[in-house]
């Protein structure tokens, strides 16, 4: 390289570096696993569970198994882990537009699902993933890039 | 020194001082006066070494020998002069800690006690400040831009992304058919609905075989 592109490529460089920090979106996935067997439901699945017995009252316990938490850049699909071998794909396609974040969930058993989600709000979707021991998969997903609202 | 006599070995520096003490053995000192009687240079060394081995200088260079009780008093003005300062006290923290060990105690002997029955003993209650649960989205939180319909059931929150807008089917008379290619074989694709009927919608199908 020769010394006059030297600056330009290092220049280059620092004004790439933030734009790909701004450009990044935290994500955070919970794997929870329900069951028909018991009644005990974690104090942070709460809501979640309450909103999910509406539709499938015979499951009645709850509980997060994991919880994994990423930078997702624009455009780019991160697979974060879930339980077992299970892992969901999530791709933010669109920052922030009216507060709501558009990215696209790849859970495993179900296809794709593109959703425009209000920032910081956790979005469930019951999986046919069961685990070994029985429990059914839940996945959730939250987006936050609040700070970036336009 | 003549030439004819033999070349003496030199003689050790201390020896002088010994000479000039007087400490050397006889053999020693009779060498130390062949060496000096070969070395007249020498006896200027040697008168020098005497005059320091004198009574004179020894008492020039006397030294003090101090008493016997003389590291007493100096112990003993020294530990005058000082200003002593006293140690904390540590009685106030045994206090402490005596009253926190039994305080300790007395807490968990009430919790260890068999509780009586119908009197209902006393507990450590301990406040666990509880995380806040994971807010979930409403329905008007989350917008389903694209998903299987297979996998609507699955859907927890949102609404499937026909559910948002009923589809308004087109009909006949909403649609004016400008242009259509025939396809690969040379047929037309067909058209439910054709121009003029209103409620049927409007489908365009793939060609039928054999038109």
């Amino acid at each position: 390289m020769t010394a006059f592109w030297r600056p330009l490529v290092l220049l280059a460089c620092l004004l790439a570096a933030p734009a790909r920090a701004e450009d990044a979106v935290k994500v955070t996935v919970l794997a929870i696993l329900a069951n028909a067997t018991d009644d005990k439901v974690c104090p942070k699945c709460g809501p979640i569970a309450k909103q999910i017995q509406k539709s499938y009252p015979e499951l009645t316990g709850f509980h997060i198994e994991r919880t994994t938490v990423r930078e997702v850049p624009v455009g780019k699909a991160v697979k974060f882990p879930l339980v077992e071998s299970a892992e969901v794909a999530v791709t933010i396609e669109e920052k922030v537009v009216d507060g709501k974040i558009s990215l696209t969930i790849e859970p495993p058993t179900l296809g794709a699902v593109t959703i425009n989600c209000k920032c910081g709000k956790t979005f469930p979707i019951l999986t046919r993933f069961t685990t070994v021991a029985g429990e059914q998969l839940i996945v959730a997903v939250m987006a936050e890039a609040c700070a970036a609202k336009k | 020194m003549s030439q004819s006599e033999p070349e003496l070995d030199p003689i050790p520096q201390e020896w002088l001082a010994a000479y000039a003490d007087g400490e050397l053995g006889h053999a020693d000192a009779l060498r130390v006066e062949r060496w000096i009687a070969s070395h007249p240079e020498a006896r200027e060394l040697l008168r020098v070494q005497e005059a320091f081995a004198g009574p004179a200088f020894r008492e020039l260079v006397q030294i003090p020998v101090p008493e016997d009780d003389a590291f007493d008093r100096v112990r003993d003005r020294i530990a005058a002069a000082v200003v002593h300062v006293r140690p904390p006290r540590r009685f106030p923290w045994a206090i402490a800690f005596l009253g926190l060990a039994t305080a300790a105690g007395l807490l968990i002997a009430l919790n260890l006690r068999p509780a009586v029955p119908g009197v209902p003993g006393p507990r450590a209650v301990v406040e666990v400040t509880p995380e806040p649960p994971y807010e979930v989205a409403s329905d008007d939180d989350v917008e389903i831009v694209s998903m299987f319909d297979r996998d609507a059931p699955m859907l927890i929150v949102g609404r499937h992304p026909i559910a948002l807008r009923a589809p308004a089917w087109a009909s006949g008379s909403d649609v004016v058919l400008e242009w259509a290619e025939p396809d690969a074989q040379g047929y037309f694709s067909d058209m439910a609905g054709a121009a003029g009927t209103r409620s049927v919608p409007m489908v365009l199908m793939p060609p039928a075989k054999g038109r």
